[in-house]
């Protein structure tokens, strides 16, 4: 069964004072999946996400929720974690969850219920009662994500969930979301924490300057990307690595290897080059991580062969992307 | 609609229940009226119990009639005798206020000293005693009294006669009813109508400041992105300012019941016949003008109030902007009637001032006063609403959609320019 699409986003445009925030993307976000969206600081994803959110109406354009009555945007199906963080200070945990929840449609005796199981399961229950600012910021953290979960929405938009947290939150968290998921709720996901969003996202929306950069499913992202990483533990003589043709880039100490192979070269070629000349003690060909992937994209733009897009969502031209 | 609801009443019940609110609402009364008590004190024992101790060195023997003659006055007179060189010192010791000297030729002379004690200078306290500190006027007409009634006698009119003719003409203060029924009611309509500006001015001004606070905050501390993202930029300001409107209102109404239960119950015990005054009153109170200062009052609150929440919008986190002095601004026009007032009071019909009536956000004021004052012609009065309506509906258009981009805009103010664009789109 092919996924419905929850959100369309066609050609959307947005500029402030002469700035294109967000310069002519589009990308469809489909039910119940975990949707990166990435991007270097200021490329436009805030901007994006104001505009599903209906806080900004695109210059041009348009965003859609097909599964809504006449595609329009429902506030109270829609969850949202702001990158930048507040809560009222001088208001109870309670009665600011039962608001927010009652913007969003839920009645005062359902969100206070829903509320408490949230914080019991969070272990911050004994806070119910407590004004906010009595709370540490990663608690503050957690009241956020549920005021973003509290009424089940459909999409939920968290931005940099992972902001601030420590380590064992921020498995907490991806450990919610992938709950998420698994209740068939759609999560758009952006942050910066590579690791992370490789670890939970279906699909990946790159963008840099307002402009889409890369996007697509992430294991084609990664299967069609030009490089391949050699992670190789050898006895003999390094060097020939060092000089190979096939390698870009090399990284060698006692007798342990990174390399980066050439673009395009193929992992059987550097095998057969290698056989015979080395004693090869452990050997794993793959394609880098995520991280690389983004920093190689952002600071390159993309690179030569770019993985097939749809028609409409081609980036076309060089302008806009990266400058070296 | 549903979501400015539910907005203006979070703000309501939360706001309500604050500390902040709780102290400006019952402390902030009470620590006035406990200052109001101790200036009443301290007035009242600095006065004493309004009466003059009189020293009065008798050398004409008429000490016994003028003490009959100040029975019951303000006045109580004590015999002294010689040495008249004393008398200063004694009234320094503080015996009497003051000594009136009564020459034996006084019949011939018709003239008597008189010596208050001097003031000590800046201590004027005359609460209760309403006289100038010249020639005590009591003393001064029972001593004419006094005189008429021995030249009377001398003349050959009985005592008896001679002492009722002196006592001269007296006028009995009486207006016509009609007249008197009138000038109570203007001179009400005027104080009522004064009185309404000021509680327009104090309940605007309370919710505005509540809505700068509570807008700043929001923007600072980035809650702003989380409400927008369930309710327009629209609903939320119109939340607000219905929410901190009524939050005004009762606090208006709580003082209200408080002063006017201090008046009622607290007034007989300063000797103010408070509830028969009030009673007596309120017959007369406009009370088919209520409901129209009540319309004004309304729409003249929509107006400031979603100016100053555009304002506030605009102001960056710290306060220090031009914005601050845009919210300087917005109290003028409102104050504008009542700097105009002795101006209304004379013509009330004076063209600027019906310039003025026209400029919405002077108009609540300036249409208030002007109706408690004298007639106002109908049209004018619906032309002012229709004015004031169309004002505040354009002003709330205006700050909407200031409010939507500023008050997603961290760290500067906006320039003019900026506006202007935001207001265009």
């Amino acid at each position: 069964m092919a996924a419905q699409t929850i959100l369309d986003i066609e050609n959307a445009h947005k500029q402030f004072d002469g700035t294109k925030a967000v310069d002519g993307v589009s990308f469809t976000v489909n039910q119940g999946e975990i949707f990166g969206l990435l991007g270097p600081n200021g490329a436009g994803k805030t901007t994006l996400i104001r505009m599903i959110l209906n806080i900004f109406e695109p210059d041009a354009g348009t965003i859609r929720f097909p599964l809504s009555p006449d595609g329009r945007f429902q506030p109270e199906r829609i969850g949202y974690l702001p990158e930048e963080r507040g809560l009222f200070e001088n208001r109870k945990v309670s009665d600011t969850l039962v608001f927010l929840a009652g913007l969003k449609g839920v009645p005062a005796a359902q969100a206070r219920e829903r509320a408490l199981l949230w914080l019991e399961r969070l272990q911050l229950e004994r806070y119910f009662h407590r004004q906010i600012r009595e709370l540490s910021k990663g608690m503050q953290q957690k009241i956020q994500l549920i005021a973003a979960i509290i009424h089940k929405p459909d999409l939920v938009i968290l931005d940099e969930p992972f902001a601030g947290l420590d380590p064992i939150n921020q498995e907490l968290f991806r450990d919610l979301i992938r709950e998420l998921k698994s209740q068939n709720t759609t999560v758009l996901l952006s942050a910066h924490q590579m690791h992370l969003v490789e670890d939970l996202s279906d699909r990946i929306f790159l963008i840099n300057k307002g402009r889409q950069v890369l996007y697509g499913e992430l294991r084609e992202i990664k299967r069609n990307w030009k490089e391949d990483w050699v992670a190789l533990d050898f006895r003999g003589d390094g060097a020939l690595l060092k000089e190979s043709s096939l390698v870009k880039s090399a990284q060698i100490e006692n007798g342990r290897a990174q390399l980066i192979l050439r673009d395009g070269v193929r992992p059987e070629e550097f095998l057969s080059a290698i056989v015979g000349k080395l004693e090869i003690e452990q050997i794993a060909i793959k394609k880098p991580p995520l991280h690389h992937i983004f920093v190689e994209t952002v600071t390159r733009g993309p690179h030569p062969h770019p993985v097939p897009l749809p028609e409409r969502e081609r980036v076309q031209g060089e302008g806009g992307k990266g400058d070296r | 609609m549903r979501e400015a609801l539910a907005v203006a009443r979070w703000e309501f019940w939360q706001s309500l229940k604050s500390k902040t609110f709780l102290i400006a609402t019952f402390a902030t009364p009470l620590i006035s009226l406990g200052l109001m008590a101790l200036v009443i004190f301290i007035t009242r024992t600095a006065v004493g119990n309004g009466e003059t101790q009189l020293a009065v060195l008798d050398r004409a023997g008429v000490f016994s009639e003028l003490q009959d003659h100040l029975d019951g006055s303000n006045y109580r007179v004590v015999a002294v005798s010689d040495p008249e060189a004393e008398l200063p010192q004694r009234m320094q010791r503080g015996e009497f206020d003051g000594y009136l000297v009564i020459e034996a030729d006084f019949f011939q002379s018709r003239q008597a000293r008189y010596v208050p004690k001097p003031r000590r200078e800046g201590l004027t306290v005359t609460l209760g005693r309403l006289e100038p500190s010249g020639v005590p006027r009591t003393v001064r007409e029972a001593l004419s009294q006094i005189l008429l009634a021995r030249a009377l006698e001398n003349a050959g009119i009985q005592l008896e006669q001679a002492k009722i003719l002196s006592q001269g003409v007296q006028i009995v203060m009486a207006a016509a009813p009609e007249a008197a029924v009138e000038q109570m009611r203007a001179g009400l309509a005027i104080s009522v109508g004064f009185v309404i500006i000021l509680l327009l001015l104090f309940i605007t001004m309370n919710s505005i400041s509540w809505i700068l606070y509570g807008v700043i905050s929001e923007k600072r501390n980035r809650v702003v992105e989380i409400l927008l993202s369930s309710v327009t930029a629209n609903d939320l300001m119109s939340g607000k300012i219905l929410g901190l409107g009524g939050l005004a209102l009762v606090q208006a109404a709580i003082w209200a019941i408080v002063g006017l239960t201090v008046i009622f119950v607290g007034g007989p015990y300063v000797g103010l016949p408070t509830t028969a005054i009030g009673l007596a009153i309120l017959p007369f109170l406009a009370w088919e003008k209520l409901l129209l200062y009540l319309v004004y009052f309304a729409l003249g609150y929509l107006l400031l109030a979603a100016l100053s929440a555009a304002i506030s919008a605009t102001m960056s986190d710290d306060l220090q902007s031009a914005s601050s002095f845009g919210m300087s601004l917005v109290f003028i026009p409102p104050i504008l009637p009542l700097l105009l007032f002795s101006l209304v009071l004379e013509k009330p019909d004076h063209i600027a001032l019906k310039i003025v009536s026209f400029f919405p956000p002077a108009t609540p004021g300036m249409m208030i006063l002007r109706t408690a004052v004298g007639d106002v012609p109908w049209w004018e009065v619906l032309l002012s609403l229709i004015v004031l309506a169309l004002g505040a509906y354009g002003t709330m258009r205006l700050a909407g959609k200031i409010f939507r981009t500023g008050i997603l805009m961290y760290g500067k103010s906006p320039t003019l320019r900026e506006l202007w664009r935001w207001v265009r789109t």
